[in-house]
């Protein structure tokens, strides 16, 4: 793992901080779910790039606590990050890799990464709107037929 | 038909040009296979037997003739100028190259085309009935509530990597004609607009452990589409297996926990989704979808309605009479075109059909096709006046055969000659099943039957629910077939899975047994009574007995004597 996460959020690179609190993304059994703080921030490991609980897992959180700052690690790829960003991960910890927008400080390509589609079809957890809760949840099919 | 806008069009080009980007990383070592499968399979883009294939998906079956031209100049173009209708109304291309599927999803993309979800472990294309809109049956027209789940589950951030593939399917009408018994999630219409609501079945599925889907919640309103799938789909998310592919479907997941407690589950994260906001749908929502819909000119309708009536061509009265399908405005037609026939694999079209077909549905159908899960075409504004005039043009170019619903018609998956998964090969027994039958007194005859050839247990084919199943298994090596009766796919009936009758047949073997059956039953049937129906009175032994028959026609190898048990 590199020394510079990835913020979701801005698109950019900063010192990697791993929190305290460190969880298994696909741990079905979470008791410590009811002890997690409001603005905590949680580290969700990612064991294997095809299992989708963490995004889960993260929505969740993310519902019940819209200022938790939530971290990705484990095996992560530069593919992963849009799916994370979207289920309001704020931070991303990739694995060290050769040539990779992290290690190339490529600020471009990150933002297409990040950014893939000039529409998104739905609301989702790590969406701006979505933090501000009883948003209008419909507004993208308002945006779609206008 | 749903007309894209422009936004969905830039989201199919952004969504080309990000496979391009990742096929790039791939090359450069940043992506590992493993890493690149799930995101490619999104997009359609399997790596089969021989090549890669293409699926590109249809939604809930409807196309405009621009769409069909298109993917005759991609087949053209980037495969071998043809592609396949699959029973899950897509098509596929068998034998494009990896690098060129960005540009050919490019091109695809400026008529509303694409992959997206079209294969992977995430909700995949949409389907419906092939009549939804035109069906005189429906309670009313499905489909925007259709494209509603569609757009709210494309590039869905958290649904996007399920334990297994997650198929959707929806009716508005008594017949099962969208295969709701054998979907993971399943809406039918209960109750009109505007107050329109939906049964939901979840839990279907063939494959190795073919189930019908239970009925989980016997009325979900309209406004809670969105947020009861999200519901569903975060509780299989959660809790469906990762640790057996063959365990992992979601209907897996409610058959281990018991339909109550899934309910449950869902019904609490429905609960919770719901007063959080999430996912809420309202009439102006649906509306603005609605309006992005463009139904055929039904002032075009004949006012004679006795039309199709009055020829007296005997060979066009039985064309009406097969593949006429009822329709909601009189005067109109909704006729079905069978892909089908000798010496040519079920749902395969060449891009010069694809062209032919769509100058006649210009000329016939207002622009407007549809793709069913049997693999055939409808054209669904067809004026009865014009009937004739179709039926001549059809004929001419070949696709005039009045075979829908008959043997003829006949449901084959690509099979060991392209996929990768497959123990058997379907195509070669299609075609010699096709050959025997190829009489079209012969298979008026036979009546009403569904046939369905699978080339592995994945049940692409849907073998299960043919009124003669055959599936290809694979014994030390050697391609064998095991052989199901009595399953029917809901069209005109309840839904049932087939029984595998008796040890399985080698490939010289199982037209031989096809044919031992079917000359049971114009032996034994009553009158007027259908394959299914002697098969229900007279019980499986009598045509297992004639099977077993042919048999004695060959030598099986010894290592294969026991294949399917």
């Amino acid at each position: 793992m590199t020394d510079l996460m990835i913020d979701l959020a801005n698109a950019s690179l900063c010192a990697a901080k791993i929190p305290e609190l460190r969880f298994d993304a696909s741990d079905v059994e979470r008791p410590w779910l009811s002890n997690i703080n409001p603005d905590d921030a949680v580290a969700l490991h990612f064991g294997r790039i095809n299992d989708g609980r963490g995004y889960s897992l993260a929505c969740r959180l993310r519902e019940q606590h819209p200022r938790l700052e939530l971290h990705a690690i484990g095996h992560i790829h530069e593919d992963m990050i849009y799916f994370l960003r979207r289920c309001g991960f704020r931070y991303a910890h990739l694995l060290d890799r050769t040539n990779s927008v992290v290690e190339r400080q490529a600020g471009d390509e990150l933002k297409e990464l990040l950014f893939p589609f000039s529409y998104e079809y739905q609301l989702s957890a790590g969406d701006e709107q979505f933090k501000k809760q009883k948003v209008d949840t419909t507004k993208h099919l308002k945006d779609i037929s206008a | 038909m749903y007309q894209p806008t422009s936004k969905d069009i830039q989201v199919l080009r952004d969504r080309a040009r990000q496979l391009g980007a990742q096929l790039a990383r791939h090359q450069q070592g940043r992506l590992s296979d493993d890493e690149l499968r799930p995101l490619r399979l999104q997009n359609g883009l399997y790596i089969q037997r021989h090549a890669p294939m293409l699926r590109i998906a249809i939604a809930y079956g409807m196309l405009r003739t621009d769409q069909l031209r298109c993917l005759a100049n991609v087949a053209e173009r980037f495969d071998r100028s043809y592609g396949h209708w699959t029973t899950r109304q897509n098509m596929q291309l068998n034998w494009i190259a990896v690098e060129d599927v960005p540009q050919a999803l490019e091109i695809l993309a400026e008529v509303g085309l694409h992959g997206i979800q079209s294969s992977g472990n995430c909700l995949r294309n949409i389907t419906s009935d092939a009549f939804a809109g035109i069906a005189p049956d429906e309670l009313f027209d499905p489909r925007p509530y259709a494209e509603l789940l569609r757009q709210w589950s494309s590039f869905h951030p958290e649904l996007s990597f399920l334990p297994r593939k997650f198929k959707v399917a929806f009716t508005a009408t008594p017949e099962d004609r969208a295969l709701v018994q054998i979907h993971d999630l399943a809406f039918e219409a209960i109750t009109s607009e505007p107050v329109a609501s939906f049964r939901v079945r979840i839990g279907g599925g063939l494959g190795r452990t073919p189930i019908l889907g239970p009925v989980v919640r016997e009325s979900l309103p309209w406004e809670d589409l969105l947020c009861y799938t999200h519901a569903v789909m975060r509780v299989y998310n959660e809790l469906g297996r990762r640790d057996n592919l063959t365990k992992a479907r979601i209907k897996i997941l409610v058959r281990s926990v018991g339909v109550e407690a899934f309910r449950d589950m869902v019904e609490a994260e429905f609960k919770s989704l719901k007063q959080a906001g999430i996912d809420r749908v309202r009439i102006e929502d649906l509306d603005r979808v609605r309006a992005q819909f463009l139904d055929p000119d039904w002032r075009l309708a004949s006012v004679d309605t006795n039309l199709a009536q009055s020829s007296d061509d005997p060979l066009f009265e039985r064309w009406l009479r097969r593949n006429r399908k009822p329709h909601k405005i009189a005067g109109m037609a909704a006729i079905v075109i069978p892909i089908k026939g000798t010496g040519r694999p079920p749902g395969d079209i060449t891009s010069d059909e694809m062209r032919k077909l769509a100058d006649l549905s210009d000329r016939f159908s207002q622009g407007f096709v549809r793709v069913t899960h049997s693999q055939d075409l409808v054209f669904p504004a067809v004026p009865l006046a014009k009937l004739e005039e179709l039926y001549q043009a059809l004929q001419a170019i070949g696709f005039a055969q009045p075979i829908q619903g008959l043997i003829g018609d006949m449901v084959a998956c690509p099979g060991g000659d392209f996929c990768a998964l497959a123990n058997a090969r379907s195509l070669p027994i299609a075609d010699e099943i096709a050959k025997r039958y190829a009489s079209l007194d012969e298979q008026e005859n036979l009546g009403p039957l569904e046939l369905k050839i699978s080339g592995c247990m994945n049940s692409c084919g849907h073998h299960h629910i043919g009124h003669i199943g055959i599936l290809g298994v694979d014994k030390d090596g050697a391609a064998f077939y095991q052989l199901l009766l009595g399953g029917h796919s809901g069209h005109g009936d309840r839904a049932a899975l087939g029984k595998i009758v008796g040890r399985a047949f080698s490939e010289a073997e199982i037209p031989d047994a096809v044919e031992a059956i079917l000359d049971e039953y114009l032996e034994s049937r009553r009158r007027g009574e259908t394959f299914n129906q002697a098969l229900e009175r007279m019980g499986p032994a009598t045509f297992i007995e004639a099977a077993n028959a042919v048999r004695q026609k060959v030598t099986l190898p010894s290592t294969a004597s026991s294949a399917g048990d």
